[in-house]
């Protein structure tokens, strides 16, 4: 996973909670990179996993609920890093039904070496979409965060629906956005 | 406040994690170096491989430019090969007197003449495809009479009609008339090689010649049309009739003769001449043959020289007080053309290279109203004599230079232009025809008088 993904996590944790909460967490997990942390580097998935599941204890707070707080943040961190992939798209559908086919494109240029889940979607409806996520990583509570940051930024009124048909091997979630009308 | 051990395992932490970036960094900046590196190699090597793919193909080139001119020296050669002996054997069977010889012998002499004509034909034929082909096809732009060129066609080939008892029907539109300028010998070949075959493929019925102006009478293009009550040709048969080397039934070939090249040859020489060529036929009931040619006719009041068709007289009037020198190396030729010359009762006397020929003009060249000279001689060759000749001449200020008319087994193009820059009057090329040189003689000689004006300047 890309080290972006924790320094921006150690962030938030440090602004959120303190710089202690940091230290507790790295203390109490145990840490193939031993919390050592840059944006250009790349880690073990499981890190990110551990190290939430280290704060939802510290904090008495949902594992689910502080991923999708980060995730919100997250997302707002990629908009200021990459506004190019925001400059022409100006809803959650439109921005989402772009994921695949042009910023994961894109990352892999930059990034030859990422390993990126696969998004496929279907519009049963003008007000609805349904965004399939694929991944061996099993991260659909990331994804989840992720589209809920999405529908923040771009301030929309949209319900999630979480359908997980995953059977066995890699992660097939189906998440059905609907407009409220 | 954080506690201090806290403190410092963070300060750790970040300090780990730059060193942990640097050295990403620097391995990455390897990476880009050496990707950089291999990328510079693979640019040279490719440039390398250009330089040595664009030097092979200089050098195949060079090989091939080395065996076109081959080939152009070989025709050449081939052409001046063929036509040397055709010359003799020609030369020789006109001179038997048929008074002289039996019905057998006329009959076997008469067989030898035509098939010696039918192969100098076909050389001509193959040399002039081959010209074309090679784009080296020159045509010329001279001023001749356009109603005297069709007559003398049409007479020439009206015998044959009359052998197969066909009627022959010539109509010119009176808006044909005048001098036009062109070259006349290749419009001869068109129309010829036309009525040839119209007569070849008739057995009865008549022979229909009609030339007009193709459009409004402004235009330069003349439309000559020839039409037949002959055998016709099969519709899928009329788009293979142009083409080298097909005639629109295989056993054409065996029945009529002929290489195949005169339409293709002539639908050449038509484009050469901004026209166009084409046919329309019914099996059975004959055929129309038409083709333009863009002949650009000249005010009247211009006063260039012409370049008349002449007609070649059948019985040939001697000729008085004219002697010639006649310059040729080949004993073969010289005796015939010796024999040709006293067949048209002129007087001569015989050099047998170039050096002789300039020696006797030096010593009394009044004596000689004009000169046959051949072009390739031992010791001094035609050209070479001729510019002396014509150099001596300028020294010595005389009144009317002496026409000086090649005669050269060369048929390639620049044989005409290389004997005209060497000082010559005109140009013949062997096999020579009876009547042609008697035609020649006779204009140069009635003409000396014009062509001291005219002649092409000597430097």
């Amino acid at each position: 996973m890309k080290g972006i993904i924790f320094t921006e996590f150690v962030e938030m944790v440090e602004d959120k909670f303190s710089p202690e909460m940091v230290d507790t967490i790295i203390e109490a997990s145990d840490l193939p990179s031993g919390g050592v942390y840059t944006s250009v580097g790349t880690y073990d998935h499981s890190e990110i996993v551990t190290l939430v599941t280290a704060l939802s204890e510290q904090t008495n707070i949902g594992a689910v609920d502080l991923i999708h707080a980060y995730c919100s943040h997250l997302f707002v961190r990629f908009t200021q890093m990459h506004p190019e992939f925001f400059a022409d798209q100006s809803t959650v559908f439109e921005f989402l039904k772009q994921v695949d086919g042009y910023i994961h494109v894109e990352v892999k240029k930059l990034h030859p070496d990422a390993e990126l889940p696969k998004f496929s979607y279907e519009t049963p409806r003008d007000d609805q979409l349904v965004l399939i996520y694929q991944s061996s990583r099993h991260l659909g509570d990331v994804a989840e965060g992720l589209i809920r940051g999405c529908i923040e930024y771009f301030n929309e009124e949209i319900t999630i629906e979480r359908d997980d048909r995953t059977n066995g091997g890699d992660a097939n979630i189906h998440f059905t956005l609907t407009k409220v009308a | 406040m954080m506690d201090a051990a806290a403190a410092q395992r963070r300060v750790d932490r970040e300090r780990n994690a730059r060193k942990q970036a640097e050295q990403l960094l620097e391995k990455k900046s390897l990476d880009l170096y050496e990707a950089n590196e291999n990328l510079r190699l693979l640019a040279a090597s490719l440039e390398q491989q250009v330089e040595e793919r664009t030097a092979e193909l200089n050098e195949k080139r060079k090989l091939a430019v080395a065996a076109d001119d081959a080939k152009s020296e070989f025709l050449a050669m081939m052409s001046h090969e063929i036509r040397t002996p055709m010359n003799g054997v020609l030369g020789t069977l006109m001179l038997l007197d048929p008074e002289q010889l039996n019905s057998h012998q006329a009959d076997l002499v008469e067989t030898a003449v035509d098939s010696a004509e039918s192969l100098l034909e076909i050389i001509n034929d193959i040399l002039d495809f081959s010209k074309i082909e090679a784009g080296k096809m020159d045509l010329e732009n001279v001023e001749f009479d356009i109603t005297s060129l069709i007559n003398d066609t049409v007479s020439a080939v009206k015998p044959l009609a009359k052998k197969k008892n066909l009627t022959f029907k010539t109509r010119i539109s009176s808006k044909i008339q005048g001098a036009v300028v062109g070259d006349s010998l290749r419009v001869r070949q068109i129309l010829t090689n036309l009525i040839s075959n119209a007569i070849k493929f008739t057995d009865s019925g008549q022979i229909d010649i009609t030339i007009d102006r193709d459009q409004a009478d402004s235009s330069d293009l003349i439309r000559f049309t020839v039409t037949d009550t002959g055998h016709g040709i099969a519709p899928d048969k009329l788009d293979l009739i142009f083409t080298a080397f097909s005639q629109a039934d295989g056993s054409t070939t065996r029945k009529f003769g002929g290489t195949g090249l005169g339409l293709a040859i002539c639908s050449r020489l038509v484009v050469l001449m901004g026209g166009e060529i084409g046919v329309e036929s019914e099996p059975g009931k004959g055929s129309t043959f038409w083709f333009t040619a863009r002949l650009a006719r000249v005010d009247k009041s211009s006063s260039v020289a012409k370049a008349s068709v002449k007609k070649i007289p059948s019985e040939f009037a001697p000729f008085e007080n004219v002697h010639l020198l006649l310059v040729e190396d080949n004993a073969t030729n010289r005796k015939v053309l010796s024999l040709l010359l006293q067949s048209i009762g002129v007087s001569f006397e015989v050099a047998e290279n170039g050096q002789e020929a300039v020696d006797a003009l030096a010593s009394d060249a009044d004596r000689f109203s004009l000169v046959l000279m051949d072009a390739q001689m031992p010791v001094l060759d035609g050209y070479e004599a001729t510019a002396q000749i014509r150099a001596r001449e300028q020294n010595s200020r005389v009144k009317s230079a002496i026409p000086i008319v090649a005669l050269t087994a060369n048929a390639m193009r620049g044989d005409r232009e290389k004997c005209v820059a060497a000082g010559m009057s005109d140009y013949m090329t062997k096999p020579v025809r009876k009547g042609e040189l008697h035609a020649m003689i006779g204009k140069w000689v009635n003409q000396s008088a014009i062509v001291a004006d005219n002649r092409v300047e000597i430097v």
